[in-house]
């Protein structure tokens, strides 16, 4: 029965292997292979440029592995997946898994909670970047445990000289994983480590992984590359600088949002409690189950308490704590299984979820896949230094299962793409854009002006005097005095004139804002100084749509907030008078 | 006059049946539809002040959501087998 659960499980994640499209994160490593040959040398070559300059992570590098080479990924990917799952449950049962049925419910139960639990299930599991940098990672870390879960469990573990240095290698990969999964593992580790010594079965194996896991989160935490990614954000944006900025409650928000993004396993499990109890009347835990169901929920409780003070709280971070949680009921539901009802009613309930996600997971990569090799095609078929047009992808919009349309999220991305990994000259834009225009009068008119050449953008306008000067230079006409001048947005959904900046013989008007991110989330700063008297409604347009912004007061600026909830593309901030708005700023 | 055999049985899980259905289905109407969080609060309140980091939540699925539900009520309420019975 395991054998052929097993079997049929890889076969799942081998199909979806077959499927994974190359999305965000891939191109950057598609980009590296396309000027290295593949080789352990140049892996090696890139995690030391990441290290200092990048993702010091381990996740990054396997990543790059996987994403040059499409064997490795066909199979490793499913073998680590497979892998998740039977480390889950070591950690939970303190065994390997058994060749009986009662072993393959609980495994149909862990991996279904898995996906329950953790949020973004098919994208923390089939978008390669979030895979090797989560859940290949958090597995690794896990891996790391079982020898010292099975030997403390009482499972003979011989003394083996070839072990230390083996655990070694691995502690210190554990360890550099990740930065918010770190320290629970380095005090997890080093009491297991003693327990081992007051029981006498201390190994050397025992010391060097830990001694590996010492070394490596160190490394991690204090990389050089920390100061440069995320434009320095993990250096600035310090714990106790963090944890003083969310306060109490913002710490409690992340908390509830743990259990918010697990809510759906915990219902599930809730539910087998609920069934057990009214059918025995009790339930009363096994010392040891509770115990062990205790510690592990304590370790999820502790890397989200761990969140508390990062930079980075993302629904991706929730992968290890999610894992966790599922291993602590795991072993209570090992326990509540000796209820035959219990065990029918959530096993079959399982293979109904699993089911779903099988579908789910499959039917949305096959398109996801078919989209992606479409674009690849074009890609690969356009002559180089051309434009070419794409089509946005059926799923462009992210979900639980899928990451969406990385072009159309990440519209720069399609430049990126195009001109460094397919020569072209980039995507032809699918909308109408918008168009710069100048207005002038003059004193006496003039029937026709002088063509203004290199009219500046907005960005150019507030961010290059060069370009001011050039366009001011070119606006003297002998006779003839300027009366008003003014660069004009066209094609904007405004209903009214947008203006860049507009002179008149009362002086320059143009609204500066800019990109502002700060912990409250991110923002077009409008110095107010510059808001013209008239002006009423502020504006946001971004991915095709338009909606009124909300200002908040921040001192000499008001704060527009972007909302990316539907896109993640360019946005433009406008302030409007009655009968004309103007630019007042990008993000 | 006893209550009827069972009776205790079947009145205690009715009353864990909707309990365990309010609290499902107030914890299922959870969540977000996906993206970042904007605060609720004003960010500019004293208690909200950098309270609300961005935070990116997992899109919604309702027909799991809906799933799990019906299915957590089955394993609670379905009569298959209320009596005491170890397994084998």
């Amino acid at each position: 029965m395991l054998p052929a659960a097993g079997i049929a499980l890889w076969l799942l994640f081998f199909v979806q292997a077959t499927l994974t499209p190359i999305l965000l994160d891939d191109w950057f490593q598609l980009r590296y292979w396309r000027d290295h040959s593949y080789s352990v040398a140049a892996l090696g070559e890139y995690w030391f440029h990441n290290y200092f300059h990048y993702n010091p992570r381990v996740g990054d590098v396997l990543l790059a592995a996987i994403d040059g080479s499409t064997a490795a990924h066909l199979i490793l990917t499913p073998l680590v997946q497979i892998a998740a799952l039977v480390v889950t449950f070591v950690i939970a049962f303190a065994r390997w898994p058994r060749r009986n049925l009662r072993d393959v419910q609980l495994l149909l139960f862990i991996q279904v909670m898995i996906w329950l639990v953790i949020p973004i299930a098919g994208i923390l599991y089939f978008y390669r970047p979030f895979a090797t940098n989560y859940l290949w990672a958090f597995t690794l870390t896990l891996a790391l445990f079982v020898p010292y879960r099975l030997a403390l469990a009482g499972h003979a573990m011989p003394r083996r000289a070839w072990l230390a240095p083996v655990m070694l290698v691995l502690g210190w990969i554990a360890g550099m994983c990740n930065e918010h999964t770190g320290p629970t593992a380095m005090v997890v580790l080093a009491g297991l480590v003693v327990v081992a010594y007051r029981r006498r079965q201390l190994r050397a194996w025992m010391v060097s992984g830990l001694v590996g896991l010492y070394v490596g989160y160190p490394m991690l935490f204090f990389a050089p590359g920390q100061r440069e990614r995320y434009m320095g954000m993990a250096t600035h944006a310090t714990p106790s600088r963090l944890l003083a900025d969310r306060g109490l409650t913002g710490c409690l928000q992340i908390a509830l949002d743990f259990v918010i993004e697990a809510r759906l396993g915990i219902l599930i499990f809730v539910a087998a409690i609920v069934r057990y109890v009214v059918v025995r009347r009790h339930v009363l835990l096994p010392r040891g189950t509770a115990r062990t169901a205790a510690i592990l929920a304590v370790c999820a409780g502790a890397i989200v308490a761990t969140l508390f003070a990062s930079p980075m709280t993302t629904d991706r971070v929730l992968y290890a704590p999610g894992v966790l949680l599922v291993a602590a009921c795991a072993c209570i539901a090992a326990h509540l299984f000796d209820e035959v009802s219990v065990r029918r009613l959530v096993v079959g309930a399982c293979a109904v979820l699993f089911a779903y996600h099988v579908v789910q997971f499959v039917g949305t990569y096959a398109q996801v896949k078919a989209d992606n090799d479409d674009r690849l095609a074009v890609l690969a078929g356009a002559r180089p230094g051309t434009q070419v047009t794409l089509r946005p992808y059926e799923n462009d919009t992210r979900s639980r299962w899928q990451l969406g349309d990385d072009f159309t999220t990440y519209p720069w991305l399609a430049h990126y793409v195009t001109t460094e990994l397919y020569d072209l000259a980039g995507v032809a834009p699918s909308r109408p854009t918008v168009r710069y225009r100048v207005a002038r009068t003059y004193d006496p008119p003039l029937a026709h002006p002088p063509r203004v050449h290199d009219i500046p953008t907005y960005r150019q306008w507030i961010a290059g005097p060069f370009a001011r000067a050039w366009t001011i230079a070119q606006l003297a006409v002998p006779g003839h005095q300027l009366e008003r001048f003014a660069i004009a947005a066209l094609g904007l959904p405004l209903g009214r004139p947008a203006l860049v900046a507009e002179w008149t013989p009362r002086g320059w008007t143009t609204v500066v804002g800019v990109p502002f991110d700060d912990l409250r989330g991110h923002f077009i700063r409008v110095d107010r100084s510059t808001i013209p008297r008239r002006v009423r409604e502020m504006y946001i347009a971004g991915c095709g749509d338009i909606a009124r912004a909300s200002a908040i007061p921040d001192g000499d600026a008001l704060l527009l907030p972007v909302d990316e909830r539907i896109c993640r593309g360019a946005f433009t901030a406008f302030a409007c008078e009655p009968d004309r708005c103007w630019v007042a700023g990008w993000y | 006059m006893g209550a009827r055999p069972g009776a205790n049985v079947a009145a205690m899980r009715r009353w864990l049946l909707i309990g365990f259905a309010a609290a499902a289905a107030a914890l299922a109407s959870c969540g977000d539809d996906g993206g970042m969080h904007t605060p609720d609060a004003p960010i500019d309140s004293p208690a909200g002040s950098g309270a609300h980091v961005a935070f990116e939540v997992s899109p919604r699925d309702t027909n799991l959501e809906l799933g799990v539900l019906v299915l957590s009520v089955v394993v609670i309420a379905s009569p298959v087998s209320l009596r005491r019975r170890r397994d084998a």
